[in-house]
């Protein structure tokens, strides 16, 4: 992978979060999944900041969903992964797995790139 | 249940506007479940957390985004490479529109950097000598002396420079004309006579040889000449041999002991070609007496000095003298210092700073044409940036568009305009009468490329943001669909039009400042000089070295004067100290009963028959005569002028100058005998034997064109002396020509740049009211199949170009009215607000500016309805 495609640590969360959720992903759904998963408190603010520079990257597209026919109903960002992110999702967590066994005493995350 | 209003305001400040309304209504849809789970008061702390912790990563984001965003555009080489590629395609495709922004930007650009390489090397660059803004030129003056008396007598110089604690050094020159007879024909040379340590006030070190030393200006001592470089050049060829060759300058053998370096000026200011050490000459009481002033001084100030400081202590120094030396220095109690850059550079200023302005003015002008150019051809290819924004291309990316084209048409100019400057800069040198201080080095291409890229740079910014205004709102869906508004926004509709308004207004300016200089020239060749300047020849002659008696300098004269009346042709021949145009006498002050500051008058000195030579009239009483020119005492004639001061009937008056009483004999008519513009000055005229050994000016009238009796002329000056060189020989006409030269310049300069306004701005009325009738078309078409009168829709086009015009004259009478002070400075006999010039130029411009628009005013009302709508 060149040089600046590399994952950073929130960046994986999220676009796990988006490969587990797929249809369904926007900023609650994404900010909870990560919430549960990882066990670990996740600002709206971060999510939304993080999709705009992985859409920038060309991992993320967006889809603005209709408003929902019922009371208080309201268009929704949806996020998912571009093939080229799926690509750069699958480079990444194929790399942490050759890395972790390494890390034997380290933390289980893997470092930070 | 609402969520905290304080978190959410903050919230919706970070979030960039693309997800603000997604990202509050998520954090809202949790908010609502938290409240309904955990209660009101949970939820808002939730509420709070999620706000305070996505504030960093929100507000980073859209940092890092915008500078990305920025880096690419700025330094995306590749990026700039596919700008310029694009702009070169624009101008392919366009090569007639290009041709013509090129080529009005390519003169534009080229005559403003003229002007900026002259004003840069004539007004702004510093003078070529070390702490140059430490020189200053002194003078003594006092409440009752008037201003532009040479008043520095050799004794005061002296002890300023021995008194003073302010002052480096002080020295002082005046220049002196010599007969040179060993190089070549003999011929006159200007010099001038320097006082110890005028090297040192202008830091000068001697290029080759030595400058002066204290055994130079010792009386007696062998005597010593150094060479300006100009001289050295044009006499010896650069030889380095020159040091040691001797000079015979007034039959005086002077030895040449060193070469001034080249400083691109005169230094001490003035003509010369050479430095003579001034000793005091026996015979020349004014060199020697203290109360004279006939020095110019300059000084050296002392590092951090101030001029006020350097004046207050020359004051002290001058009421010293005036308190130690009454009989002379009495009226002298002040001194008056000013820079030499000032003194050297005040008097052409003005001149420059309206070539300058003018040619600002053409740049605004032609900017202004081109910006509305421009702005139409954007707005015509609405069409192609609505398809580039369909296809991508954000706000950032048109622009970048639009500045690469901007920038590659004024580059393309800003750089031809470099390699042109030089021939401007050439043009203005050699058409501009007066000689300049400074000389203007000819450094080409280069002293032009960082103003020009500058140039570039600032212009294309200005034309790129109309550009910008026009693609700023694109409707793509209206354009792509070919359902666009046909005409215009109301703002880009005013942009235009002030953009005419201001060509308008700015030529008009232009116009009245070139009628008002044309008038003056009229005016100054209406003018009454008060003598009769055709067929008269004048030049000066000074009497030769060997004859140092005032009995025989005027026998020289009266020798010549005769001769020359022998010569087929001439009517009349005479000689005079002062002649006018030519030479001057010296200048002393009264003071009119009950005035508070003294009036000059300048004293002249005449041959029999001067006054009849040159045609001025006697008003009353009578001339000197013959007998009283070569022998009288206390006689004297005024001129009308003079007679005024005097307050009116003054024949039999007597009058006191000089330690002489005269009687007042005669009242002759003024004369104008400096510049024309300048009323006559008061005269004073004592018979001729008083003007000793003065050197005098020959005037000749004849009755056929004098300049053809030259040869005869000079043979019969040579048959009363073989060496005597004549110099400045001139027709009289010629000389009143020369001296309304620079008049003559600006009028002719500034009718000019007004020419190329007027086509410019009558060009900008012309497409505008074209513009505007190819964007109406359909409306015009609609207007006239509903039954409008194609009149009255010719009506409705020429009014793009009237109102405009009309809003553009009155802005330029404002800001001529506004001007006039400055402009009235350069003009004589004419009011530079004067009613007829502005209604004149009022008339002109609108009638052009209606011109301009009818062709266009033409097509509309001979729009085809059906076509136009069909077209669509």
């Amino acid at each position: 992978m060149p040089k600046g495609r590399y994952l950073a640590e929130f960046e994986l969360y999220v676009m796990s979060a988006l490969s587990l959720l797929g249809e369904e992903a926007y900023g609650v759904t994404i900010r909870q999944e990560i919430e549960k998963r990882a066990g670990r408190r996740v600002a709206i603010g971060a999510v939304y900041a993080t999709l705009s520079r992985l859409a920038d990257k060309g991992y993320v597209a967006f889809r603005v969903s209709d408003p929902r026919p019922v009371q208080g109903g309201r268009a929704r960002k949806h996020a998912r992964l571009t093939p080229s992110g799926e690509r750069a999702l699958r480079a990444s967590t194929a790399m942490l797995r050759k890395m972790i066994p390494a890390l034997s005493s380290g933390d289980p995350r893997g470092g930070r790139q | 249940v609402r969520p905290p209003r304080l978190a959410e305001r903050l919230l919706r400040a970070a979030t960039p506007a693309e997800d603000r309304e997604f990202l509050l209504a998520d954090i809202a849809e949790e908010f609502q479940r938290l409240t309904a789970s955990a209660g009101r008061g949970a939820a808002a702390r939730w509420y709070w957390r999620q706000t305070l912790a996505s504030l960093t990563p929100l507000v980073g984001g859209r940092a890092t985004r915008r500078f990305r965003q920025v880096r690419s555009l700025r330094l995306s080489s590749s990026g700039i490479a596919a700008d310029l590629m694009q702009a070169a395609r624009f101008v392919r495709r366009h090569p007639g529109m290009s041709f013509a922004v090129v080529s009005i930007l390519t003169i534009a650009f080229a005559a403003t950097l003229a002007a900026y390489v002259i004003i840069d090397a004539v007004l702004l660059a510093p003078l070529p000598f070390p702490s140059a803004d430490r020189i200053v030129t002194v003078r003594a003056t006092g409440p009752t002396l008037s201003r532009g008396v040479r008043s520095s007598s050799r004794p005061d110089v002296e002890d300023w420079r021995e008194r003073s604690r302010t002052f480096t050094t002080l020295s002082a020159y005046t220049p002196e004309e010599y007969r040179l007879t060993n190089r070549g024909e003999p011929r006159s040379v200007d010099a001038v006579r320097v006082m110890a340590e005028l090297d040192r006030v202008f830091g000068l070190k001697p290029l080759v040889g030595r400058l002066f030393e204290p055994g130079d200006f010792t009386n007696g001592s062998a005597p010593v000449a150094i060479l300006t470089y100009g001289f050295w050049v044009s006499e010896f060829g650069k030889s380095p041999d020159a040091i040691g060759r001797t000079l015979r300058l007034d039959d005086r053998d002077y030895e040449i002991v060193g070469i001034l370096p080249d400083a691109g000026m005169h230094v001490p200011p003035g003509p010369h070609q050479i430095w003579v050490p001034l000793i005091p000459r026996e015979g020349a009481f004014w060199e020697h007496s203290r109360g004279t002033g006939w020095l110019f001084a300059v000084g050296r100030l002392r590092d951090g000095v101030t001029i006020e400081q350097a004046d207050a202590d020359l004051t002290v120094v001058a009421r010293q003298l005036a308190a130690q030396y009454p009989d002379s220095n009495r009226p002298k109690t002040e001194a008056e210092l000013t820079p030499l850059r000032t003194e050297l550079v005040g008097p052409v200023a003005p001149m420059l700073q309206l070539l300058g302005a003018a040619l600002a003015t053409v740049l605004i002008i032609g900017c202004a044409n081109i910006g509305s150019l421009l702005a139409a051809s954007a707005a015509a290819r609405t069409r192609e940036f609505a398809v580039r924004s369909a296809i991508g291309a954000g706000s950032l990316q048109l622009a970048r568009q639009i500045t690469g084209e901007t920038l590659l048409l004024c580059g393309v100019s800003a750089t031809a305009a470099a390699a042109i400057s030089p021939l401007f800069v050439r043009a203005f040198l050699s058409l501009y009468p007066n000689p300049l201080p400074r000389a203007v080095q000819d450094e080409g291409i280069l002293a032009a490329a960082v103003p020009a890229t500058i140039l570039a740079l600032a212009v294309s910014c200005l034309l790129a943001l109309p550009q910008m205004l026009q693609v700023r709102r694109i409707s793509i869906r209206g354009e792509m669909s070919g359902m666009s508004r046909a005409t215009a926004s109301r703002g880009q509709r005013i942009g235009r039009a002030a953009l005419v308004g201001l060509q308008v207004a700015l030529s008009f300016v232009l116009i009245t400042a070139g009628v008002s200089f044309i008038r003056t020239v009229r005016a100054l060749s209406d003018v009454d000089n008060g003598y009769q300047s055709d067929g008269v020849l004048v030049f000066t002659v000074a009497p030769p070295p060997t004859q140092t008696s005032a009995d025989g300098s005027l026998n020289f004269y009266e020798g010549i004067v005769e001769a020359l009346r022998g010569i087929p042709g001439v009517r009349a021949a005479a000689s005079a100290v002062g002649v006018p145009m030519t030479s001057a006498g010296w200048r002393f002050g009264i003071r009119p009963a009950g005035a508070s500051s003294d009036v000059l008058v300048s004293v002249n000195l005449t041959s029999p028959g001067y006054f009849d030579a040159l045609g001025i009239h006697l008003l009353g009483g009578r001339l000197l005569t013959p007998e009283e020119q070569r022998r009288g005492a206390g006689v004297a004639v005024v001129n009308e002028p003079l007679a005024r001061v005097l307050g009116g009937q003054v024949i039999g008056r007597k009058f006191p100058y000089s330690n002489t009483t005269w009687e007042i004999v005669g009242v002759i008519d003024g004369v104008r005998s400096v510049r024309p513009r300048d009323d006559p000055m008061p005269e004073l005229i004592i018979p001729w034997h008083m003007a000793g050994r003065r050197p005098q000016a020959i005037v000749l009238r004849a009755q056929v064109d004098p300049i053809s009796l030259l040869p005869e002329i000079r043979a019969r000056v040579h048959g009363v002396d073989p060496t005597a060189p004549l110099n400045d020989v001139a027709r009289l006409d010629d000389r009143l020509r020369e001296a309304a030269g620079l008049d003559r310049f600006r009028a002719a300069m500034l009718a000019a740049l007004a020419g190329i306004a007027v086509i410019l701005a009558g060009l900008g009325a012309y497409s505008i009211t074209a513009f505007s009738v190819a964007r109406r078309t359909r409306e015009y078409g609609i207007r006239i199949a509903l039954g409008e009168r194609p009149r009255s829709v010719g009506r409705r086009a020429l009014a793009a170009a009237c109102i405009p015009a009309a809003a553009g004259i009155v802005t330029g009478a404002v800001a001529s009215l506004a001007g006039a002070w400055w402009i009235q400075s350069f003009l004589y006999g004419v009011s530079a607000s004067a009613p007829s010039t502005l209604i004149g130029t009022a008339v002109l411009l609108f009638i052009i500016a209606m011109a301009a628009g009818v062709p266009s005013a033409r097509r509309a009302a001979a729009i085809d309805p059906v076509l136009a709508l069909g077209a669509e």
